[in-house]
């Protein structure tokens, strides 16, 4: 039924992040042990954390190139493990804010390489489907909360 | 000079009068024979230069410059150490078959010394002929760039004449056509304009035309990041969009740990979700036909909901201009999603109301 729906709605973001999350939540469910310890929960945070990001890119397409990177990232995800450990260690320890675009650069995925007004643009974008994203697990959290 | 050019002249004679090595003189005169040919053919390519350059003075001036110099540089390359080394030789062998000839000995070295003065002299005026080539090829280069600047600006101004023009046009005859025809010749490359004292280099103008660029998108950033129109300053309207993405990557990752907490429940949520998008998507399908041609309404049973949904595409027009810049997805999955909302609430009086809010709550 629910590849029957897809189609009518394929322009917009929203509904196939929305579809493609809630996919990636019930697959995450299902593999879901009995045991409710403190590294579980972590290691289910990370990977929901994951999917969603995931499936926002893959709702965006590789049109635009932070969701490129972010797939590229997801994908290579077994080679940059280590790195990324390191890195978000280093995020977390110096995360001082200050007007260095530097910083948009490491915040937005695939800026790295990026002249100043094409990552301006997916900043932009970035923003909005943030923006998006947040709102729709808001939602499934308030309904699945009450 | 004088003696030089009387041992060139008369040397074959005098060593044929005089009966000495024959070997010797063969290659003296051989030598001396390259050397009166180099100089006709220096001569020569002097005299072809002036030709070349009034036969076709317009069009390949630069390249009948540049040939006799790269000639003259050749030969001087090619030639000049041969003759030194031609000449070195002779020095040593005459200088070995001295003892044998002495009363010749003298003359043969005279004229040995004669002729290495005259490779430097043929080589000082050489490097002299190739110094003022040079020059002069340098000034008409730089007279010739100088040249292609103006002409390159007199373009510009007559390209800016030209649009001026079709601007003006335009605006007298208002047609439909001519807009078309203004749109089709329309160039690629962004035009930009210098304000008097401003600079009109061609880095400067793209620098200025970046900079244009970059101000414009931090402008519609910050009609999107919240809280950003206070703030003056490229420094601290970046500071506040960092601040912005990073809250909103915190607020992901703390939804999801959310979401890793509240597991039991989700399950079955989620499979709630999925049978109740189902009459959602249906629901919503025919609004969107109703998006693309106002004329359907008749054909859709649901007549107040395609009002509410064009009082919405009414409305958002003015939101989606900006945004068309960055994506032109988002802003109609807002529309279509705020109109699917309205249908739902019609339509379905027994759907959940936060599976309907899961897309209409928070939009503006």
């Amino acid at each position: 039924m629910t590849t029957l729906i897809m189609p009518s709605n394929h322009n917009s973001i929203k509904t196939r992040f929305t579809y493609r999350f809630a996919r990636s939540l019930k697959k995450l469910n299902k593999n879901r042990p009995a045991s409710q310890s403190m590294k579980e929960t972590y290691r289910r945070y990370h990977m929901i954390r994951v999917a969603s990001y995931a499936s926002m890119a893959s709702a965006v397409g590789p049109k635009r190139a932070w969701s490129r990177a972010v797939l590229w990232k997801i994908r290579n995800r077994t080679l940059h493990r280590t790195l990324m450990k390191k890195s978000r260690i280093h995020a977390l320890r110096t995360r001082k804010v200050s007007g260095n675009p530097n910083d948009l650069r490491k915040l937005v995925p695939g800026g790295e390489g990026m002249d100043f007004s094409r990552l301006l643009n997916e900043t932009a974008h970035y923003i909005k489907c943030l923006r998006t994203q947040v709102q729709i697990m808001k939602n499934i959290v308030d309904h699945c909360s009450n | 000079m004088l003696r030089c050019a009387q041992s060139t002249t008369s040397s074959p004679e005098k060593y044929a009068v005089m009966g000495m090595d024959m070997s010797v003189l063969e290659r003296q005169r051989t030598v001396l024979q390259r050397l009166y040919q180099q100089q006709q053919q220096q001569q020569q390519q002097h005299s072809w230069q002036p030709q070349e350059a009034n036969m076709n003075p317009m069009f390949h001036q630069n390249m009948s410059n540049l040939q006799p110099a790269k000639y003259d540089q050749c030969l001087d390359e090619i030639n000049l150490p041969s003759f030194a080394i031609y000449g070195r030789e002779q020095q040593q062998r005459i200088g070995f078959a001295c003892p044998e000839l002495t009363s010749a000995s003298h003359s043969a070295v005279s004229n040995n010394s004669s002729m290495t003065k005259h490779d430097h002299q043929i080589s000082s005026s050489a490097f002299k002929r190739e110094g003022t080539v040079s020059n002069s090829t340098r000034k008409r280069k730089a007279e010739f760039d100088a040249e292609e600047d103006c002409k390159d600006k007199g373009t510009e101004r007559e390209a800016g004449e030209v649009q001026s023009e079709i601007t003006v046009k335009t605006d007298r005859e208002t047609s439909t056509n001519n807009s078309s025809k203004e749109s089709i010749q329309k160039p690629d490359y962004i035009h930009v304009r210098a304000r008097r004292g401003q600079a009109t280099d061609s880095h400067s103008l793209a620098e200025r035309a970046r900079r244009e660029k970059i101000s414009k998108k931090m402008k519609y950033l910050q009609d999107l990041v919240p809280g950003c129109n206070k703030v003056t300053g490229k420094a601290g309207m970046l500071d506040e969009i960092i601040n912005y993405v990073q809250s909103l990557q915190k607020q992901v990752e703390f939804l999801s740990m959310k979401l890793a907490t509240l597991n039991p429940r989700l399950d079955f949520s989620i499979d709630d979700f999925f049978a109740k998008e189902i009459p959602a998507y249906i629901a919503s399908f025919p609004t969107q036909l109703q998006d693309t041609n106002p004329t359907n309404l008749q054909y859709n049973p649901l007549q107040q909901g395609a009002i509410s949904c064009g009082v919405d595409i009414a409305m958002n027009p003015s939101q989606m201009l900006p945004q068309k810049e960055g994506s032109s997805s988002v802003p109609t999955t807002e529309v279509f999603h705020d109109s699917s909302s309205g249908h739902q609430a019609q339509m379905l009086p027994t759907w959940d109301s936060e599976w309907q809010n899961l897309f209409s709550v928070g939009f503006h």
